[in-house]
């Protein structure tokens, strides 16, 4: 699959782009399959967080029950103090113009603040050859053998 | 829906397009050439969206045109 990145206009040059004034964020269109609803979402490729997590808000939206999920603690930057995140299965679909994914996935859910959700390692980017190439603008996601594809639209 | 259309099509709004929808959680049209909703709070967004009765949109942020990012989704 091969995705383009995404741009956000800035309203000032940027030094460290040297004087460009766009920024580039690798988001990914992501479709997220809960027991009784689905939501589309931007999420950031971020190679940095060990996680896929989604704000708390979002669990009840897409029907899933946090009442026994398994708990943690999560640190990003900014964060400070450990925040809580609750895990639950769903599903998860990358499509671009040629290529569908749909898998099957253990995520989290986070009272902290997210701007964007996080597409972290486990449960997505361990299933791909992610290349990220900021000269042609492209994220490219190859999938592999290991990825836990299914047909199913209910987790 | 055209993922990458969707892409493009966002990635073409002008900072003057955008600023009214700043540091704001957004519902995108699927092509990604209209915001149909915004709220300061993803439930704030819910509320609007289902307000409003959508069914097909693109659930986003809108980052500051102002802010220099450090990384990940949580700040």
């Amino acid at each position: 699959m091969i995705f383009p990145i995404a741009r956000f206009p800035t309203r000032a040059p940027i030094p460290t782009l040297r004087g460009a004034s766009v920024r580039l964020k690798s988001l990914l269109p992501l479709l997220v399959l809960g027991p009784s609803a689905q939501e589309l979402r931007q999420v950031l490729h971020d190679t940095g967080a060990d996680d896929i997590v989604f704000p708390i808000d979002m669990a009840a939206r897409i029907g899933v029950d946090l009442r026994s999920a398994i708990s943690g603690a999560a640190v990003g930057v900014g964060t400070g103090r450990p925040v809580p995140i609750l895990y639950a299965p769903v599903i998860l679909q990358l499509q671009d113009a040629t290529e569908v994914y749909r898998w099957r996935a253990v995520v989290g859910f986070t009272s902290g603040t997210l701007r964007f959700p996080l597409f972290g390692i486990a449960g997505g980017l361990e299933y791909f050859e992610s290349r990220i190439n900021f000269v042609r603008s492209e994220i490219m996601l190859t999938a592999q053998a290991s990825l836990p594809v299914t047909t199913d639209a209910v987790p | 829906m055209d993922a990458n259309e969707f892409i493009r099509n966002c990635s073409e709004h002008t900072a003057e397009e955008l600023a009214p929808y700043e540091e704001q959680h957004v519902a995108w049209s699927e092509d990604g050439k209209t915001i149909l909703a915004h709220g300061a709070t993803l439930a704030e967004l819910y509320q609007e969206i289902d307000r409003k009765a959508l069914k097909q949109y693109v659930i986003g942020f809108i980052p500051s045109a102002d802010l220099s990012y450090f990384g990940g989704g949580t700040l």
